[in-house]
């Protein structure tokens, strides 16, 4: 299965996600890897694309801190 | 036993609701007209458990989850929530899934957006989180993944993700992700935060697990999947996948052999088991059905479609042939849950455009009328539901749907109205609020309220609750019905008398509930 790697840095979030999916379109499964250390929160710099993602397994992994329960 | 994984819900989901299914929908509300502890009672009385504490039924989802691990290698099991502690003392891994987290899916948004007060299953659910057992386990290193058919709702519920300490939320069908995410767990990997599985990452029929243990009520999958393309709807984005019989059959006796009499064969239109499109098969149906009356004393059906209801009576009289293969001494009545949707043809063409397969969808209000009649002669009682506020909708779509339930009031049925949430393809619209209600809304729900209390009282007393072992919760839901027609002869007193500038003007004056922020674009 075609797999596309996108990263995330700074204050980048869902449109570089859509941008990267227009430039592979075949990719079927996503994996977007968010350089923060605000753990949780990061899901809303990409949940607009979450929200609307239903063709494509996609896989999010936040690299820093995660929040402490 | 030390297990290494142990998988959960709340009270609401670990119960088999006095092998009642239907009362489950009793968890969407909050407590109305009594003590909480006694709603509860009603909806999710405690399960008979091992002295392990696992649940004699579970949750089929979970049962699947369970099933996956267990063929993987993994020392896994449902444990029911009261018997978390000592278990998680040495688990490395809780797994927890559910219907309905923060109540944010239909219907129990509708009742707390109505009563302002939050429904018994996401009250259930955040007190089993803030259990200390749960939090000292999380201190020690415990990893949480959270799943189910609701894991979307943790995307606008943050705040409860950070509390709760989740470190993987999966939507989707996960019976193949969830062994690569323990084995990561276990070995300390990184774990994602979050997965959704797409349609090429599902399982195939060879791949999904027979189930080792129980589900609630004797419930079965025979299918995956819907082909017909409802936009509101998650289910058909799924691939559609038919159950060999010998694969249902198997699971069928595992709920045998733990003593459960009855069964639920599950689909999202069980007419459509082994079809041809949307053309029926007989042949598969009664050898079906044959089978599950084999294990079963009583049988019902999770869900099914009007159109096909119509279409596999008038061609192949196969609903007269289920139920004569059905009902016995033991059974005399099937329950299913329908989806109406609208009873508008310009709505039904703009959302749902292949609901009345194969009649055209201009014979929508027809295909309804006709399928109801079928039903009601031969003792099959549907829940119907409504979804009021889709996108798009018009004051005249409200009116032609009122106009439909007047001709249906004659057939035995609940209808329940349920305010649009934004899920299938439709997911990225905007949520319905209470002060998206119009009067059309509110006439809807008046004449759904009545019909369903007629209907109610007739169905619990003929044939849902039958018999002395039921009458403390026959009689309990009586009382409760009348409570509800009391409240509701107020309230219709009350907008007779305010009118619907009255009814705006008190809403504007009390607190406006708002569950979620308001995320989608419209």
């Amino acid at each position: 299965m075609s797999e596309l790697v996108i990263e995330l840095k700074g204050d980048e979030n869902a449109e570089k996600v859509e941008e990267a999916v227009r430039s592979k379109p075949s990719a079927r499964r996503l994996v977007i890897r968010i350089a923060a250390n605000d753990g949780v929160s990061s899901i809303e710099r990409v949940r607009s694309f979450l929200v609307n993602n239903i063709s494509r397994t996609v896989i999010v992994y936040v690299e820093g801190e995660r929040d402490e329960a | 036993m030390k297990l290494d994984i142990v998988i959960t819900s709340d009270r609401t989901m670990i119960t088999n609701h006095h092998g009642k299914e239907f009362l489950g929908f009793v968890a969407t509300g909050p407590p109305v007209g009594v003590p909480e502890r006694l709603w509860m009672w009603i909806c999710a009385p405690k399960p008979k458990v091992d002295r392990w504490g696992r649940p004699l039924e579970a949750p089929y989802g979970l049962r699947k989850i369970e099933a996956a691990l267990v063929n993987a290698g993994f020392n896994a099991a449902i444990i029911d929530p009261d018997h978390l502690g000592p278990h998680l003392k040495h688990a490395k891994v809780l797994m927890i899934g559910h219907h309905d987290y923060f109540a944010m899916a239909s219907p129990s948004i509708e009742w707390w957006l109505m009563t302002g007060s939050e429904p018994v299953n996401r009250r259930s659910f955040l007190r089993l989180m803030r259990r200390p057992e749960i939090r000292e386990a999380k201190k020690r290193g415990l990893k949480i993944i959270a799943g189910g058919p609701a894991a979307w709702q943790w995307l606008w519920n943050l705040d409860y993700w950070r509390e709760f300490g989740i470190d993987t939320v999966v939507d989707g069908e996960a019976e193949k992700v969830v062994v690569e995410l323990a084995a990561k767990a276990l070995n300390g990997e990184e774990l994602p935060l979050y997965v959704y599985v797409g349609p090429e990452d599902v399982p195939s029929i060879e791949e999904i697990p027979e189930i080792k243990g129980a589900s609630v009520n004797g419930l079965v999958e025979i299918m995956r999947g819907c082909p017909r393309g409802c936009k509101f709807c998650p289910v058909t984005l799924r691939p559609l996948r038919y159950y060999p019989l010998d694969k249902i059959e198997r699971e069928l006796r595992v709920n045998a052999n733990a003593g459960l009499d009855r069964c639920i064969l599950h689909s999202e239109d069980v007419l459509i088991y082994g079809a041809r499109g949307l053309e029926p098969n007989p042949n598969a149906l009664l050898k079906l059905h044959a089978l599950a009356k084999k294990y079963c004393k009583t049988l019902a059906w999770s869900h099914a479609t009007l159109a096909e209801v119509k279409y596999a009576q008038e061609k192949y009289k196969l609903i007269t042939k289920l139920t004569e293969l059905i009902y016995d001494e033991h059974q005399q009545y099937l329950g299913v849950q329908i989806g109406l949707e609208t009873g508008s043809v310009n709505l039904a063409k703009k959302i749902m455009p292949a609901k009345a397969a194969p009649y055209p969808i201009e014979m929508w209000p027809q295909v309804v009328e006709d399928a109801m009649a079928i039903m009601h002669e031969h003792r099959i009682v549907p829940a119907l539901t409504l979804i009021l506020g889709l996108p798009e909708e018009t004051e005249d779509d409200l009116a032609q749907t009122a106009e439909l339930l007047d001709r249906l009031k004659d057939y035995r049925s609940l209808i329940v109205p349920m305010f649009f949430v934004p899920l299938g393809v439709l997911r990225d619209r905007g949520w319905f609020l209470r002060e998206h209600l119009k009067e059309g809304h509110v006439e809807i729900m008046r004449r759904c309220l009545w019909h369903s209390l007629r209907w109610a009282e007739d169905i619990v007393s003929t044939f849902y609750l039958k018999g002395a072992r039921y009458a403390p919760l026959r009689w309990t839901l009586k009382l409760f019905l009348a409570y509800v027609k009391r409240r509701a002869r107020e309230v219709e007193k009350w907008l007779e008398e305010a009118g619907w500038e009255g009814v705006k003007r008190a809403e504007a004056k009390s607190a406006v509930l708002q569950p979620v922020p308001r995320p989608c674009r419209t």
